[in-house]
């Protein structure tokens, strides 16, 4: 349990006082719940809220770039952002957390029921990331999440997601403020049909099997997606309380159909 | 590891004040133990119940997964704070007892709190917008029902929609709402 | 009698300083150097406790003491319900439970404490703890049928098979009956899931000492309770504790339990009296409180072609965790009602209590009939449509009719209620119109409405005492102040009361005070709310109390005015001449001339106790409109709508906040809200408020409350139970309407997206990939 805590002022001194022993602490809305493993782990909390310059959401050539403390609330209400991570934001039901929660904390979190990976995952949204020996770099949201798994410590400073881009995304909880079983995005890219979900208690993936499917055949059926996700076997898919395996891998199915069929401007 | 302690400065109800925290403690505990304002309320820690509502330079939050050393140069208010050098009430606090919205009172502090800062926010929501917008409060008694009607109702006065305001549904036995139309 | 004020929308006493958030709730009370408990509870479903090591928890800085199991020197077993004491033995509460147990029998099981100087080493110390506990485990029983296997893991010696209790009803002869030719046989299976209450107020409770007693302040329903039971848990003469009940944020009979009341006046006295407080986190309210039961039905009808009933048969069993709690009286509330709501001739009942090794089930909004209702009402509209009838019109033709007489309670069905609600409800909704439009749809889209009933009584008379005492107090200005058992818990007891001693006393509503806050010490003994009783019982005790004082009053007024007292009445604040209704002095000026009268000062004051030996019926219905989402396994509740009969209404504001919050912990219970338990390690599952969801209000539709009023002729004041009714008839509305839309009647709860996923893809609604593999 965390007894320490570290203000840090800017970006280069959080970053650079991430140990194995310490943890982020962006909104709080993760780390400061009961039962979070984050502060029984981490000895030290590393405070970003004082943190310089993470706080802006601006246009840049190649989309908006938000910073990592930029709250849920920011997001909608801010002018600039796209219509899609809006919407993302806002599956976050509570306002009083979507006050607190960050875009960079969500991220950083990697939940299985995350609100914004699969719009980001979709969208092929870039991070901007500084390592502790001050290292920036800009990566893409699959790869920071592969670095973050293999143990990288990095301080995300700044999320890059395009604009101009159709998104279609679906939360499916049992309430509106429960876990989400599935949270999926799809998007139309230039280079073409992207899909991504959140799978609770399984984990964020770009779909990319089921892309190629449909660049190869735009008009699948609805039976051939729901086939598709029945025999993903790299998804290993559990029963557990959220569902059974076949209950998610069919709402993948027909979540996947439906967003071909709007992104094609057929309306279901 | 030993515990850190921290000073932090604040604006408290409008009255600067300063206090030595636990660094890890959160802004609930400060605000209940070392201010006595106890009308902010624990319900699940965890930022799911609402009960802990209070507002931050503007902005309802919950208090008790917020830190008491982020309250550092903050302006922070509790219901106690929204009372009157005589007691009187703010027409939020009225609307909640008038309508009926108000039965254990345990998430009451939380929901005025939040409806506080939608009734100012000079905007008007429509009624779907309302419900997501208190949504981060959970009720066991009222089924949110007078609740609604009570911030609706003050949402519509505080924007000059006086007439507007009374024809929401009047209390006791309320009307029937229209169905609603096929999707 | 005038009704000024009885049947008026009064604000609620309490309401203004619950908007100001002054209002002193259990832990506001407390003072801040209290030390903190944190309960040691178990890891396994069942076990023995081998050995706790102390030692290192111990050395946590700020660790005052820790106790385990083992330190509880006298095993005192003791009862927890909330139920009022027998002196007959035969009808006393199983005492089961101990303050700590060696020999845990469910996963959050009592088996130590840590007290400490704060909530941070509380649970540092815990966490420690927690790790250093050995155990014998033992195989456990989650399911209440396969606990009544034999060769299941026994939980409680001197009950065999694990049954806490067995009852059986016989009516006629079902055997006979059902050789009529010609009827329909309709038969199902009705599961319900255990949910949690949820009040936002987590339980908590302090204790501290105060000369040779303990004093202990709790957030409860039922003080007096509370009182008996320490005493009965700890050995010592209950007069030795002194019990203090606040405000109360929520309760629905999760506090009429007693819960950790023995404990924390147990550690107090241990650490000679200090001041210790154990606030109990919301994971541990879910697991370690109380719980409803999980009930499982099976239901047979025997049908005539007219739509009749020829016999019919009832077999339930009740999970009820690992402790007794309230024991049979949940499940066998069920059973008695069984032959009432819908009357036949030849009847079978039986009902099982079955411990198992799940968290203890105890009281919960309803007391077992949210559970048959949805059992009862399922199955009604499964014989409807076996008959081909209209469901509403078949509930009409087999309802319990008026004149309905029940020998054993005596109750009596006075009016057509049933008939009035349906008529009421079904008018608001439009009924009659969206069934016929709803019926034969196709699509991805569709929409369904119904209704469902409910059988419920008011108190718990006869089955136990039920007595009620009131103090009435005047002040030298003539207002009063009254003190009840009845405990206030946000439902709005106080200010019905306070309308009822207005109106009856003949002063001013502004001029009755409740003292809203019991104390065992100076309240007259009652045992609390629960089973709706509160207006009906405390009616009864307000009346004959405020009649008392009325008389004393007229009989001072008689020395001040010289009139007798038969001429004499007060009415609103004033003592009037009833012979030519002339205003002779106020109350104000009554009281302070007789308190200060150098000739036989008096304080006025009246106090009395009524026992009830009567019990009234409280119906009403529910129709719910839903609309489906096929394809996404989706239920959306469009528009609700519970009419009910409680009587008078003493208050319509607050009589309509009890509908919509019944309603609103309805609509969880059909839709959403299930505890879960890992079949494999007995662990519960999603014990906190992030992966058990009630609705939050985004999940509710406008919720819609009416009444029909008659006057109940048992009642002080005509009213009857409403509090828990109208969480009863939801769950079985809403899935009826479903069935309406999709042609599926679904037999379980909650009828949650994965729920209908199973039942869609098995009915072949959904496109079905799995339909190879399944078969």
């Amino acid at each position: 349990m965390a007894t320490q805590l570290l203000m840090a002022k800017s970006p280069a001194e959080a970053a650079g006082s991430k140990t194995a022993s310490a943890a982020f602490i962006a909104g709080g809305t993760e780390v400061n719940r009961l039962g979070s493993e984050v502060p029984a782990q981490a000895e030290t909390l590393i405070s970003l809220k004082k943190c310089s310059g993470l706080g802006q959401i601006e246009k840049v050539e190649k989309g908006i770039k938000i910073g990592s403390m930029c709250t849920f609330q920011q997001i909608v209400e801010s002018e600039i952002v796209p219509d899609y991570l809006k919407e993302a934001a806002l599956f976050m039901a509570s306002r009083t957390k979507r006050n607190m929660a960050t875009i960079g904390g969500n991220i950083a979190a990697l939940r299985s029921d995350s609100y914004l990976l699969p719009t980001l995952f979709a969208v092929c949204a870039r991070v901007e990331v500084l390592t502790p020996d001050g290292k920036q770099d800009d990566i893409c949201v699959n790869s920071y999440k592969e670095a973050s798994e293999a143990g990288k410590d990095m301080l995300i400073t700044a999320v890059i997601v395009p604009d101009n881009v159709k998104v279609v995304s679906k939360r499916y909880s049992n309430t509106a403020q429960s876990h989400a079983v599935l949270t999926m995005s799809a998007a139309a890219l230039e280079k073409g049909f992207t899909l991504a979900g959140a799978i609770k208690n399984c984990g964020i993936y770009r779909f990319k099997g089921f892309e190629e499917m449909v660049r190869e055949n735009p008009d699948i059926s609805e039976e051939e997606a729901i086939a598709f996700f029945k025999g993903a076997d790299s998804l290993k898919i559990s029963e557990d309380m959220f569902g059974s395996e076949a209950y998610k891998r069919y709402l993948l199915g027909v979540t996947a159909y439906d967003f071909c069929r709007k992104l094609a401007g057929k309306e279901v | 590891m030993d515990k850190q302690y921290k000073v932090v400065h604040c604006t408290i109800n409008g009255k600067k004040v300063e206090r030595i925290v636990d660094v890890r403690a959160s802004l609930t505990d400060m605000l209940r133990n070392d201010f006595r304002l106890t009308s902010v309320k624990k319900g699940c820690e965890v930022g799911e119940c609402g009960a802990c509502t209070v507002i931050i330079d503007g902005e309802g939050f919950n208090s008790c997964i917020y830190l008491a050393v982020w309250a550092e140069g903050k302006e922070i208010w509790t219901l106690e704070g929204l009372i009157g050098p005589g007691g009187e009430l703010s027409d939020i606090q009225q609307a909640f007892i008038d309508e009926g919205a108000i039965q254990c009172g345990f998430c009451t502090p939380g929901f005025i709190m939040t409806s506080w800062e939608i009734v100012n926010s000079g905007k008007e929501y429509t009624d779907d917008e309302l419900r997501k917008a208190l949504s981060g409060h959970l009720c066991r008694c009222t089924g949110y029902e007078n609740i609604f009607r009570a911030v609706k109702k003050t949402m519509l006065r505080h924007l000059g929609k006086f007439e507007e305001a009374e024809k929401v549904n009047s209390q006791g036995i309320t009307e029937y709402p229209e169905p609603m139309p096929f999707k | 009698m005038s009704k000024k004020y009885i049947g008026q929308a009064v604000t609620r006493h309490d309401a203004h300083d619950k908007a100001m958030g002054r209002i002193k709730y259990t832990d506001d009370m407390c003072d801040k150097g209290a030390l903190v408990i944190r309960v040691l509870h178990s890891t396994v479903a069942n076990g023995i406790v081998k050995k706790i090591d102390t030692a290192e928890a111990e050395k946590v800085p700020g660790v005052v003491r820790v106790f385990t199991c083992f330190d509880l020197k006298e095993k005192h077993y003791f009862p927890t319900a909330g139920h009022p004491w027998s002196t007959d033995p035969h009808h006393q509460d199983i005492c089961d439970r101990l303050i700590m147990t060696d020999r845990p029998l469910f996963y959050g099981d009592d088996i130590g404490a840590v007290v400490a100087e704060d909530e941070v080493a509380a649970s540092q110390a815990l966490r420690i703890l927690e790790k250093s506990v050995e155990y014998e485990e033992l195989p456990f029983v989650l399911d209440a049928q396969e606990a009544m296997e034999e060769g299941a893991p026994l939980l409680h010696e001197n009950y065999p098979n694990n049954v806490l209790a067995h009852t059986e009803i016989h009516m006629g002869s079902v055997e006979e009956a059902i050789k009529e030719p010609g009827l329909t046989k309709v038969e199902g299976w009705y599961e319900t899931q255990p949910v949690q209450h949820c009040h936002i107020e987590n339980f908590i409770c302090y204790a501290y000492g105060e000369g040779d007693r303990t004093v202990v302040v709790s957030s409860t329903q039922i003080p007096h309770i509370v009182r008996r039971v320490i005493g009965q848990a700890t050995g010592m003469d209950w007069g030795k504790f002194r019990v203090i009940k606040p405000y109360v944020g929520g309760g629905f009979g999760n506090k009429q339990d007693v819960l950790y009341e023995p404990l924390t006046a147990w550690i107090s006295i241990q650490l000679g009296g200090r001041l210790v407080k154990l606030d109990v986190p919301r994971e541990e309210t879910f697991i370690c409180n109380r719980i409803r039961h999980a009930i499982r039905y099976h239901i047979t009808s025997w049908m005539r072609p007219d739509g009749s009933f020829a016999a019919r048969t009832f077999k339930a069993w009740c999970n009820n965790g690992a402790y007794s709690s309230h024991g049979h009286a949940i499940a066998a509330k069920g059973l008695n009602a069984f032959p009432q709501l819908y009357p036949c001739d030849n009847i079978d009942g039986e009902t099982w209590t079955v411990y198992t090794n799940r968290s203890v089930a105890g009281a919960m909004r309803g007391y077992g009939m949210p559970q048959a209702s949805y059992a009862f009402e399922c199955h009604a509209e499964d014989c409807a449509r076996a008959m081909k009838m209209d469901p509403l019109e078949f509930r009409r033709k087999n309802l319990m009719p008026v004149g309905y007489y029940h020998a054993f309670s005596k109750n009596e069905l006075y009016s057509d209620t049933f008939n009035q609600c349906f008529d009421k409800g079904a008018e608001i909704i439009g009924y009659y119109d969206k069934v016929r439009k709803y019926a034969n749809q196709t699509g991805d889209i569709r929409r369904g409405i119904a209704v469902s009933t409910f059988w419920y009584n008011t108190a718990v008379y006869p089955i136990a005492l039920e007595t009620s005492s009131c103090r009435i107090v005047m002040n030298q200005d003539g207002s009063v102040q009254f003190q009840l058992g009845e405990t206030e818990i946000g439902q709005g007891a106080d200010t019905a009361a306070a309308q009822m001693i207005a109106d009856t006393l003949g002063i001013p509503f502004d001029m009755v005070h409740p003292v809203s806050c019991q104390d065992t010490d100076v309240t007259p003994f009652g045992t609390g709310v629960y089973a709706s009783r509160g207006t009906y019982t405390l009616g009864f005790s307000i009346r004959q109390t405020a009649l008392l004082l009325k008389e004393k009053v007229l009989e001072a007024a008689h020395q001040f005015t010289r009139m007798p007292v038969y001429n004499l009445d007060l009415v609103d604040g004033i003592i009037v001449r009833t012979t030519d209704g002339r205003e002779l002095m106020t109350i104000g000026e009554l009281a302070l001339a007789k308190l200060y009268t150098t000739d036989g000062s008096q304080h006025l004051t009246a106090e009395s106790t009524y026992q009830i030996k009567s019990n009234a019926y409280s119906f009403g219905c529910c129709f719910a409109e839903v609309e489906v989402d096929i394809p996404m396994c989706r239920v959306r509740l469009l528009n609700i709508v519970n009419v009910h009969d409680c009587g008078q209404v003493i208050n319509p504001i607050l009589a309509s906040g009890q509908v919509h919050g019944g309603q609103s912990m309805g609509i969880g219970y059909a839709l959403s809200e299930k505890l879960l338990w890992d079949e494999k390690t007995g662990r519960p599952l999603n014990n906190n408020l992030l992966d058990y969801k009630m609705s939050s209000f985004m999940d509710h539709p406008r919720l819609v409350a009416d009444f029909v009023e008659n006057y109940e002729p048992t009642s002080a004041y005509g009213t009857k139970g409403l509090g828990e009714p109208p969480a009863c008839p939801v769950a079985p509305a809403i899935r009826n309407a479903i069935g309406q839309a999709t042609g599926l009647y679904i037999n379980e709860l909650p009828l949650s997206p994965h729920t209908l996923f199973r039942e869609f893809t098995d009915a072949g609604l959904i496109n079905d990939p799995w339909a190879e593999e399944n078969k």
